[in-house]
């Protein structure tokens, strides 16, 4: 069962949320800042970070800097709105997901699942190792090298350039890919794709403001290629 | 020129459909704010400025005509009086002067006139003189058409004092003087009263030349009054445009007021009645802006206030939601009573929480701080992502008739928000089957819910969108939060279209939602 | 402006206010207007009175030598001629005599001669001038209309009775009445016929004519009249 680290500063929602993990048989280890998590974190060792974006002291964004700086943990942030400004900034600070409190346990346990399931091997042999252009992709090891470079990439990240690029040259609409990287439902929100297109593409792409590798294509979605000469 | 109040033509139906009863069947959540221009009272055929411009005229035309007529008369009557002076006393002194016998010798008495004719006072006159049945003249004409009865009836009556009198007449369109002298004579001694000889003379003076000076003070009284006219215009162009500028000022003030812009302000110069009224309209719109300010804060704490409250419970729901399963898994191995308990704590915290969750977006959208996240989707597979996201695949619940391929621009998620309320909606009141139709009209999607239920009470008809309101004032609950058509509504306004409730008249209610492509 | 544009107007409008003050201004117009048109050029007018009558120079110039005898002109009203003293009718006018027509002759024969003297005395003259009355006027005042409207004189002329001095009866001290018979009926006499005895009298009687006199015939007495009155 995977550990999770919980950084929640109401005793309530805390104790709850713990409570609630727990009975399914996570094991939970919780904070109350966002300083004391960020210990927790090292000698935890958590699988999954749940992050509340506001906290005393150094926020819920700022931590998610904080640990991204340094791995790639999966992280769900939870909120208390879901339109608000906070959720896009903890988006591209790195988080995979987030969650809207209150949510029963099922739900976050749903959305903890998700973000940590292996993408799923397309059936067919298929080489180990995938070549696009500069991008080396290992399906099976699951890493990305640009140019013989090894780039880090955030679990939804990963998930995202793996399924893009299963199909090269695919239209998948925003929902479609919220369905499928993400598990949400077809009416979730876009800014989840969106947010993690604009993180990928600042890792993969030589010039971010004009991609080659993950192409939009205005009204329809998002592609992989097609690369063309460079 | 332009009225100052221009023709409304369509004095508006607004609102209407909010009363069911009038048109059998629809209420709307019509987006659009009442139309920006109330009916209005029909125009004056003459604008301000017309009416202005003419009575002004018209004063100066009365003022114009009744001087010159006043001037006129008295000229005229002072030319005629000084001609018809004259005359007489010249007439007379010239007959007084003369000798004669009694009886008259008519070839002596004609030479005598012959001398008075040609000494006549201010002009020409004809004389002629009668006596008995004696009529002598200067002319060759024993006697003048000219002369009425009525001035011989007067110049021979010897009743009274014998007196000179004149008579003007016209004929054939020629004026004349016609002067009539009884001659009297001291019968036997210069004291006692003169007597009268039966002899009277009459003088025929044409007024031609008075009539001709007459005219001349017409024409010069009609050409200067024309112009007089014509340069009064110029001032009563002047005054209308001194009073309608403010007054078209006052118009685009209150206009701009009436579309809300509530600082708007008059410059108010000046201390005659008009700045008056502009600074009472300033000060006015003072007033009224500052009401509405402070009725725009209340609302705004009362609206804080929710968002607030609502806020503050979610944390503690949070916290409660999460650990509901707990209880619900555990409460099998608790005592009945206390099961109940339990279970009812769980199952009220969900619903709590769903109705916070409500809350919270009625705040948002009350706040005008819901946001639109607009994504090309394909409407179809938008509708039925949603009905089997809410395991309504029944077909004996919801039957839906989508048209495929329509590809709109919509927030995906508050289009799910929108026909899973309608959807869910049907369901709680209505009956099944719903159906639900999604087509395309013009450059409109149209997505039309209905039930086969009793219908909605036309009392109900126009507050289903209401927030909290209970169709059924018994029912103290519903199964929702008494907000989905609420905030289904306000979904559809932000996406800039509409929705409208209605009975189908087959039986049923039925929703339809119209939203821009 | 007109009356029609006024009444649409009206039933334009739900406000009544506009009526009354746009009748009022056709009311004005309508009162300003007929003057202003009809009182142009010159119009005639009534008999309008002015000064006094005129005074002629009638001769023989002494005043106090004529005689004025009173006469009926063809509108019935008074005109005096005057004759002159003793002055024979057949050498003023003009010789008819060869017409054979009979001119009544006011020159009753030797003892009818008025002298000037007798004028002024009064008295016995008054009777002659009235018998000159009586006789009718001249063939050139008849040419001119002037006729008598006494019964001719059939012998018998009137008479002045009596002269009396004024007295208290009269009510005028000053005025002396006098009588005069006639010797036709005077009750059946037209106005004009008594005026002309009562004038001729009286300026027979008085320079200025200033005295009564008083009418009597077979048939009773006249009131007393003056010729100045």
């Amino acid at each position: 069962m995977p550990r999770v680290l919980l950084i929640e500063d109401d005793p309530s929602v805390r104790e709850g949320v713990e409570l609630g993990l727990r009975r399914r048989g996570h094991e939970v280890r919780t904070a109350a800042t966002g300083e004391a998590g960020l210990d927790a974190l090292a000698e935890f060792r958590p699988d999954l970070l749940l992050l509340d974006l506001m906290l005393p002291g150094i926020n819920g964004v700022q931590v998610c800097r904080r640990v991204r700086e340094s791995s790639q943990l999966p992280i769900i942030m939870l909120t208390a709105r879901g339109d608000d400004f906070d959720v896009v900034i903890g988006l591209e600070a790195g988080a995979d997901d987030y969650i809207v409190k209150p949510a029963r346990t099922e739900v976050i346990e749903a959305r903890i699942r998700a973000v940590l399931r292996r993408i799923e091997e397309p059936a067919g042999g298929r080489a180990a190792v995938e070549f696009h252009g500069e991008l080396a992709i290992d399906r099976a090891g699951l890493t990305v090298a640009k140019a013989g470079e090894r780039i880090a990439l955030a679990p939804s990240e990963l998930k995202l350039l793996l399924h893009l690029t299963a199909a090269p040259e695919q239209v998948f609409s925003r929902q479609q890919l919220l369905e499928h990287v993400w598990e949400h439902s077809y009416h979730g929100d876009a800014r989840l794709v969106d947010a993690c297109v604009r993180r990928l593409r600042n890792k993969i792409e030589d010039t971010p403001g004009d991609p080659r590798y993950i192409q939009t294509l205005r009204g329809f979605g998002y592609r992989f290629g097609p690369l063309g000469p460079l | 020129m332009k009225a100052c109040v221009t023709p409304d033509e369509d004095t508006g139906h607004e609102g209407r459909g909010g009363h069911a009863g009038q048109d059998g069947h629809g209420t709307t959540g019509r987006a659009s704010g009442r139309r920006g221009r109330s009916p209005r009272l029909r125009p004056h055929p003459f604008g301000l400025r017309t009416r202005l411009v003419l009575a002004f005229l018209l004063v100066a035309a009365v003022g114009c005509g009744t001087t010159a007529a006043l001037t006129y008369r008295a000229a005229r009557n002072a030319i005629l009086e000084q001609t018809q002076d004259t005359a007489v006393s010249a007439f007379r002194e010239q007959i007084d002067a003369l000798g004669t016998t009694l009886p008259i010798e008519p070839e002596m008495l004609r030479d005598t006139l012959m001398m008075v004719a040609r000494q006549g006072k201010p002009r020409a006159w004809r004389v002629y003189a009668e006596y008995g049945t004696l009529r002598v003249s200067s002319t060759d004409r024993p006697t003048s058409s000219v002369i009425t009865p009525e001035l011989r009836a007067r110049a021979a009556d010897d009743e009274a004092v014998p007196h000179g009198s004149f008579q003007r007449v016209v004929k054939n369109g020629t004026p004349y003087l016609t002067i009539a002298v009884p001659a009297v004579f001291l019968a036997r001694s210069a004291e006692g009263p003169p007597q009268r000889t039966g002899l009277v003379f009459y003088a025929v003076m044409e007024l031609s030349e008075e009539e001709a000076n007459i005219e001349a003070m017409v024409t010069a009284a009609r050409d200067g009054a024309l112009p007089a006219l014509a340069v009064a215009l110029i001032p009563a162009l002047i005054a209308a445009r001194g009073v309608l500028r403010p007054v078209r000022e006052l118009r685009h003030a209150a206009h701009s007021m009436g579309r809300g812009r509530l600082d708007t302000r008059i410059h108010a110069k000046g201390s005659d009645e008009l700045a008056d009224l502009a600074r009472t309209f300033n000060e006015s719109a003072a007033e009224l802006e500052r009401s509405v300010a402070e009725l725009r804060n209340a609302e705004a704490r009362a609206r804080r206030f929710a968002s607030d409250v609502s806020h503050e419970l979610r944390t503690p729901l949070a916290g409660m939601l999460a650990v509901t399963e707990v209880l619900d898994e555990d409460a099998g191995s608790l005592d009945s009573d206390t099961a109940r308990a339990v279970r009812l704590i769980s199952a009220e915290t969900g619903k709590l929480a769903v109705l916070v969750e409500d809350l919270m977006e009625i705040s948002r959208f009350d706040a005008r701080a819901a946001e639109l996240h607009t994504d090309e989707v394909d409407a179809a597979d938008c509708v039925r992502k949603t009905l089997q996201q809410r395991h309504w695949t029944d077909p004996t619940q919801v039957v839906p008739y989508l048209t495929e391929g329509i590809r709109a621009r919509l927030d995906p998620r508050r289009f799910d928000v929108v026909v899973a309320n309608l959807v869910g909606n049907a369901l709680r009141h209505g009956e099944a089957p719903v159906t639900v139709r999604l087509w395309a009209e013009g450059d409109q999607l149209v997505t039309e819910v209905a039930d086969r239920g009793p219908g909605i009470h036309p009392d109900v008809l126009p507050h289903v969108f209401d927030r909290f309101y209970k169709a059924d004032q018994a029912r103290t609950r519903s199964a929702g939060s008494g907000l989905g058509l609420a905030i289904t509504l306000e979904n559809v306004r932000l996406h800039g279209g509409t929705v409208t409730a209605a009975d189908d008249p087959e039986g049923g209610a039925v929703f339809t939602v119209r939203m821009p492509l | 402006m007109n009356s029609r544009a006024a009444t649409t107007g009206h039933r334009r409008r739900a406000g009544g206010a506009a009526k009354p003050r746009r009748a009022a201004a056709v009311a004005l117009l309508a009162l300003l207007t007929p003057p202003a048109l009809a009182g142009c050029g010159i119009q005639k007018s009534d008999v309008v009175e002015a000064g006094g009558a005129a005074t002629l120079h009638v001769g023989p110039p002494v005043p106090e030598e004529r005689l004025v005898l009173y006469f009926v002109g063809p509108d019935g009203r008074s005109m005096p001629v005057i004759r002159d003293l003793g002055r024979p009718f057949p050498d003023h006018t003009s010789p008819s005599g060869g017409s054979g027509e009979h001119v009544p002759t006011d020159v009753f024969g030797p003892g009818y001669e008025i002298s000037r003297d007798d004028l002024n005395r009064g008295g016995i003259v008054t009777d002659k001038i009235l018998a000159m009355l009586m006789a009718g006027p001249r063939a050139n005042e008849t040419a001119a209309g002037i006729t008598s409207a006494l019964p001719r004189a059939e012998g018998d002329t009137p008479t002045m009775l009596q002269a009396s001095k004024g007295n208290a009866s009269t009510g005028n001290p000053a005025r002396r009445l006098v009588w005069v018979r006639t010797p036709f009926p005077v009750k059946k006499l037209s106005d004009a016929g008594v005026r002309q005895l009562v004038c001729t009298t009286a300026y027979a009687e008085h320079p200025a004519g200033l005295v009564d006199v008083s009418l009597s015939g077979p048939d009773g007495i006249l009131p007393t009249a003056r010729c100045d009155g």
